[in-house]
Order: C-alpha cells, then sequence, then structure tokens
C-alpha cells in the first residue's frame, strides 16, 4: 500500500516537473526593444543569429549571437545576479542553414569558419547533418557540443584564429 | 551690417540698369538649375522606391543559359537545388513577352504566383480563364473589367481571357505593362513543354548563405546562371545613379551649357562694366567696396535663380511627375508609366547642385571685377 | 532702401518655399508608406524583379534579368538600338572570382 503511494507521488513528481519545464519550451521571437547583455547590440537586427536563454520563470534574456549566449551561460554572476544555471529552461540558438531557433543541446557549433557573426567570429550552430558540408563550405575549424563548451574557450578571444591553423 | 545694406541697395540698382539682360540671365539661371535639381529629384527618388521595394524580390533566381542565350530551365532542376542545404523552397517562374500588334506594346506576360489578396488591384487575382492587368495594358486596349482581352500569335494561337482584375494607378511602376494569368493558360498559349519554366525562384533561409548556394548551383549546374537579390538591387542603384547613366546623360549637356555660360562671363568685363569699376574707384571706393558690390550682384542673381530653379525642379518632379523627361525616357516604348514619384529627397544633392553653380557663377564674377578693380582707374578708363 | 528690402523679402519666401517644399516631402513620404507596403506585396507575391520603366527591349524591360552581354544578343549592332539602351547602363555584376 505504501509503497503504491510513493509510485503515486513520484509520478505525480515528474509530471509536475515536466509541467514545469514544458512550461517555457518555446522559443521566442526578438522585440525591437531586446537588447543582447553581454554586449548592449540590439537583437532584432540580425535574427539568423538570435540565441536566447530562458529561465524557469518565464523571464529570457536575448542575444546577438551564440558567443555571447555562452559567455553569459558561463559567467552567469556577472551578467546576471539574480539567476544561475539551475533557473535555466531552455536555451535556444538558431542553426544556421534553417534559420530556425533550435535548442542548443541538439546542435553541434563550428568555429574558426570564415562566417562572421554581428560580433566577428562565431561559434556557428549548424544542424549535426550538415557540419560536414558547412566544414568544407566556410573552412570550418572546429566543431563542438553545447557541454563540451568550456568557459576557458570563451576567455581567449584569438582562439578560433588558433584552430584555423590546425586546418 | 550697414554698410553690406547698402552696398546692396547700389548693386541692385546697377542690376537694373540692365533689366532685360539681367532677367534673361535669371531665367536661363533658373532654368537650368530647374533641370538639373529634376534629373537629381527624379532618379533619387525613383532609386530610394526601387531600393525600398526590392527588398522583397526574390533572393535567387536562376536562368537557364543555352548558346550564350536565355533558355527554358527543366523542372528537374528544381529538385537538385531543393537538395543544398540552406534552400528552403524552389519555385517556378513562368513569364515572357507579348507584342500587341493593335497598339504596338511590348507586354510582360506572368503566371500567377500567388493566390493572396494583394492591396493594390482593383478586383481579383485571376483564376484559369481570366486575367489581371496593368494600367498601362488597360488604357492601351481600353478595358474595363469584365471586359475580354484577345491574344494572337500567328493564326493558331488564340487567347480569349476575361480581365478580372486592373491595377491601381499608383503601382504602375512595376505593372503598367503586366498581363497575369493562369499558370496553364500561359504555357497553353505559348505552348511550352510541361516540364519546363521561364527560370526558378529559389528561396534561402538564411541570406548569409546566398553566396554559397550561389556557387553551389553555379558548379553543378553549369549551363545555369543565379541571380541574386542584391544584384537586382545594385542594379538599380546604378541605373538611377545620378553619377551614371540616365542621370549623366541629361546632367553633362546641361551643366557643360552651364559652364559655358560661366565661362563667357568669366573672361570678359564689359568696357561698360570696366568703366563704371573705374568711376567708382575714383571717387573714392576701395578694391574691398568694389569686390562686395560684385559679389552681391553676382549673389543676388545667382541665389535668386538657384533658390527658384530647386523650386521649379521639385514642382515639376513631384506635381507634373517629370513630363519634361518623358520624350528621353520613353524611347520607343509603348507604354510609359505616368511617373507619380515620392518625394524622397537627399539634402545632399541639393547641395551638390548649390555648389556646381552658385560657387562658379560667384567666382566668374568677382575675378575678372578683381582684376579690373586693382588696376590703375586711369588706365580702365581710357 | 527700398530695393535692398524688396529683394530680401523676395529671399525670404523663396526660402520658406523651400521649406514648406522639404516638409511637404516628408510628409508625403509618411503618408505613401502604404503604397510602398503594397508596392512590396506586389513584389513578393508576382515574384517581380523590374520597374516597368522601358517595355522597348528586353534587357530594358528587365535590367537585372538581362545578361552581361545583353546588348549584342540581337544582332552586333544592337549596342545602342533602342533608345534607352543610350540611358541605362549595363547591368553591373559582382565577378565573384570563385
Amino acid at each position: 500500500m505504501r509503497r503504491r503511494s510513493t509510485l503515486v507521488l513520484f509520478a505525480l513528481v515528474v509530471f509536475l516537473l515536466s509541467a514545469v519545464v514544458g512550461y517555457a519550451a518555446e522559443a521566442l521571437q526578438p522585440s525591437t526593444k531586446d537588447k543582447c547583455p553581454v554586449c548592449g547590440m540590439i537583437v532584432h537586427s540580425s535574427p539568423q543569429w538570435v540565441a536566447q536563454i530562458i529561465f524557469r520563470d518565464g523571464s529570457y534574456a536575448m542575444f546577438d549571437g551564440p558567443k555571447d549566449m555562452l559567455k553569459y551561460y558561463h559567467n552567469m554572476p556577472r551578467y546576471n545576479k539574480n539567476k544561475t544555471q539551475a533557473d535555466i529552461s531552455d536555451i535556444y540558438v538558431t542553426e544556421y542553414y534553417t534559420a530556425k531557433p533550435v535548442k542548443a543541446q541538439e546542435i553541434t557549433f563550428v568555429i574558426g569558419s570564415d562566417v562572421m557573426g554581428p560580433m566577428g567570429r562565431e561559434y556557428v550552430p549548424v544542424s549535426d547533418n550538415k557540419v560536414k558540408t558547412f566544414m568544407v563550405d566556410h573552412k570550418g575549424g572546429r566543431s563542438m557540443k553545447f557541454a563540451d563548451i568550456k568557459a576557458e574557450d570563451l576567455s581567449e578571444e584569438n582562439a578560433p584564429t588558433h584552430h584555423m591553423k590546425d586546418h | 551690417m550697414i554698410k553690406h545694406y547698402r552696398i546692396l541697395e547700389y548693386a541692385l540698382s546697377s542690376l537694373l540698369r540692365r533689366k532685360y539682360k539681367n532677367l534673361a540671365l535669371f531665367l536661363i539661371y533658373t532654368l537650368i538649375v530647374g533641370v538639373l535639381s529634376s534629373v537629381m529629384f527624379l532618379t533619387h527618388s525613383l532609386k530610394s522606391e526601387a531600393l525600398k521595394v526590392f527588398i522583397d524580390a526574390p533572393e535567387l533566381i536562376v536562368q537557364r543559359l543555352s548558346g550564350g542565350r536565355h533558355e527554358l530551365i527543366p523542372l528537374g532542376y528544381a529538385d537538385l537545388i531543393e537538395s543544398i542545404p540552406g534552400v528552403a523552397t524552389v519555385q517556378p517562374r513562368y513569364w515572357g513577352y507579348y507584342y500587341d500588334p493593335n497598339t504596338g506594346g511590348n507586354y510582360t506576360i506572368m503566371a500567377r504566383t500567388t493566390s493572396a489578396e494583394l492591396d493594390l488591384i482593383t478586383g481579383t487575382m485571376p483564376q484559369e480563364g481570366q486575367c489581371a492587368v496593368g494600367k498601362g495594358v488597360a488604357q492601351a486596349r481600353q478595358l474595363d473589367i469584365n471586359d475580354i482581352m484577345f491574344f494572337t500569335l500567328g493564326s493558331e494561337q488564340k487567347l480569349m481571357l476575361k480581365v478580372v482584375g486592373i491595377f491601381t494607378a499608383n503601382s504602375s511602376i512595376l505593372t503598367n505593362d503586366l498581363v497575369i494569368m493562369d499558370k496553364n493558360d500561359l504555357l497553353r498559349f505559348f505552348a511550352l513543354d510541361k516540364d519546363k519554366a521561364t527560370d526558378l525562384m529559389v528561396k534561402v533561409n538564411n541570406e548569409m548563405e546566398i553566396n554559397t548556394i550561389t556557387n553551389k548551383i553555379k558548379r553543378t549546374l553549369p549551363d545555369t546562371r543565379p541571380i541574386t537579390r542584391s544584384e537586382i538591387l545594385r542594379t538599380y542603384e546604378n541605373v538611377f545613379n545620378w553619377r551614371g547613366g540616365m542621370a549623366l546623360v541629361m546632367f553633362c549637356g546641361t551643366l557643360l551649357a552651364f559652364f559655358i555660360f560661366a565661362w563667357d562671363k568669366a573672361t570678359g568685363l564689359s568696357a561698360e562694366e570696366r568703366q563704371e569699376i573705374g568711376i567708382l574707384k575714383a571717387i573714392g571706393w576701395e578694391t574691398s567696396d568694389v569686390l562686395t558690390l560684385k559679389f552681391w550682384e553676382a549673389m543676388v542673381i545667382s541665389l535668386s535663380s538657384f533658390l527658384s530653379g530647386v523650386i521649379l525642379g521639385y514642382v515639376h518632379v513631384f506635381y507634373f511627375g517629370g513630363t519634361i523627361f518623358d520624350p528621353f525616357l520613353k524611347g520607343w516604348s509603348i507604354l510609359l508609366p505616368p511617373f507619380d514619384p515620392i518625394p524622397y529627397i537627399d539634402i545632399y544633392q541639393v547641395v551638390v547642385i548649390f555648389f556646381l553653380t552658385v560657387v562658379p557663377y560667384l567666382a566668374s564674377t568677382i575675378i575678372p571685377s578683381w582684376k579690373a578693380a586693382i588696376a590703375d582707374p586711369d588706365t580702365i578708363m581710357r | 532702401m527700398l530695393k535692398a528690402r524688396v529683394f530680401l523679402w523676395f529671399l525670404t519666401i523663396e526660402i520658406l518655399l523651400l521649406i514648406i517644399l522639404y516638409l511637404h516631402s516628408h510628409f508625403m513620404v509618411g503618408l505613401r508608406q502604404r503604397e510602398v507596403y503594397g508596392k512590396r506585396q506586389l513584389v513578393r507575391e508576382l515574384t517581380l524583379t523590374d520597374l516597368a520603366l522601358f517595355t522597348e527591349a528586353r534587357y530594358t524591360r528587365h535590367l537585372s534579368q538581362a545578361d552581361m552581354f545583353t546588348p549584342f544578343q540581337d544582332f552586333p549592332s544592337s549596342l545602342d538600338h533602342f533608345p534607352a539602351g543610350s540611358i541605362v547602363e549595363p547591368s553591373y555584376r559582382k565577378h565573384t572570382g570563385e
């Protein structure tokens, strides 16, 4: 009897949690007012680069490129004192070939390519099956998943150039 | 200040002494500035409009070339292009030209690509057996909605379409010579192959990828020629650039005429004018006073003509649709859209006209006078 | 000092007129913004690529669709065959070099 009620309780918790997680699953349209919290640029003007972090409470941060989103993500205390990585519900980046928002975890980031974002060299989000094409077409240097990107990679500005040489 | 005011009064009196000559000068000057500014206003507003409107032009048009000529493109190419990463959709376009023997006009025939409701049309978009025409076509053929329009090619190919829509007059610059009909009517009338289109329109998701896609199309389909939207925009930027093309032709003639006119003034002061300067010097005017006088004389003419000319140009272009240029622009075409340009103004161009006309005129008046004024009054008057 | 005063008044009126025309142009641009949207819709929906300015020849009707060697496409001397050909530059195309 007791075991069963625990199970029910567990199921309920899972259900509620998923409901909470599922709350902000939709990517947002950048408005004309959204500014990148890292560089201060208006996000709206380069829609094919927009990245966003959506928090569990429904608030969000819009970025003018995945690079700034990564900087923010890996240095939350500096840019947003009220939130931690644990508060994040979803991270979206705009996939290069479709220009549509995709979850950052489901995609590959390519650095060292000749594709320039609004802030120069970028971590270009490319869907997994097109990474090869992108590497050839745009002289991509290195590809990595979201989880593999370290804070140290971001601090050295010229990292992508370095990888270019390897290529 | 008071001194300048007095000298201005004197300058006006001396200009009025040669009333007719100066009036003629004023009129010619005004006319030249009027033509110059008309050219600039018209080309600038057409350019601005083209650049604003063709922002929504197709991102990529793929034509097929055969023997250096535009050729129909097989629909099979569409699948190849669609498989390139980054391509959203590929849509065939069907269009062509029709020479109308009755009116001598050339029409552009296009197949309907959309079923959307359009703002700038009275009536509706055509279904099979119907057509929508531009204002120019409607006027040339004296068509109204629900009239029947005939097309013939030789004796075999005939087409009768009911006019269901006429594009509004203010869209003429885009639609004046258009005839929009259903794809099946167009294919039947021009006897086109079912598996070929005039060209392919490619939609691209990320505009940064357009160039890569263009290069891939050129590589995989060497007999094609992709035309990007930025090339369309650049074409119109160049056509209406006031430093080249259309504007330059009209511009150069007028400007040269002006320079001859200013040069003529610059090279010779009349004996009368020399004598006047001599007398002024003799009664005690300083050289600087004489120059101020000449400056004001030139300023009265050039400033008032310049301002009148710009006003004339503006009114000519934006109220009367640049009618003077019609014969230039029309050439051999039967259908020329009536110009009703949106007044986009570039102040910089007005400043350029100012420096091209007022400054040379001032210089050409003052420099010879200065030469006369520094000479001994006795020698001048002798 | 009557003439100078009359002249200065004339200048002032002309300048005022120009300012009014300038404001008028701004006003009209704002007023006809809807028309521009309408035209953009036409361009988008009908997939138009060119202005219907010169209908006398293929390469003047569709300036941006004409090819680089178009002046010669009908016969060699057709370079200036059509009057509009003399006031329209051949379409400029970037050489990608790739």
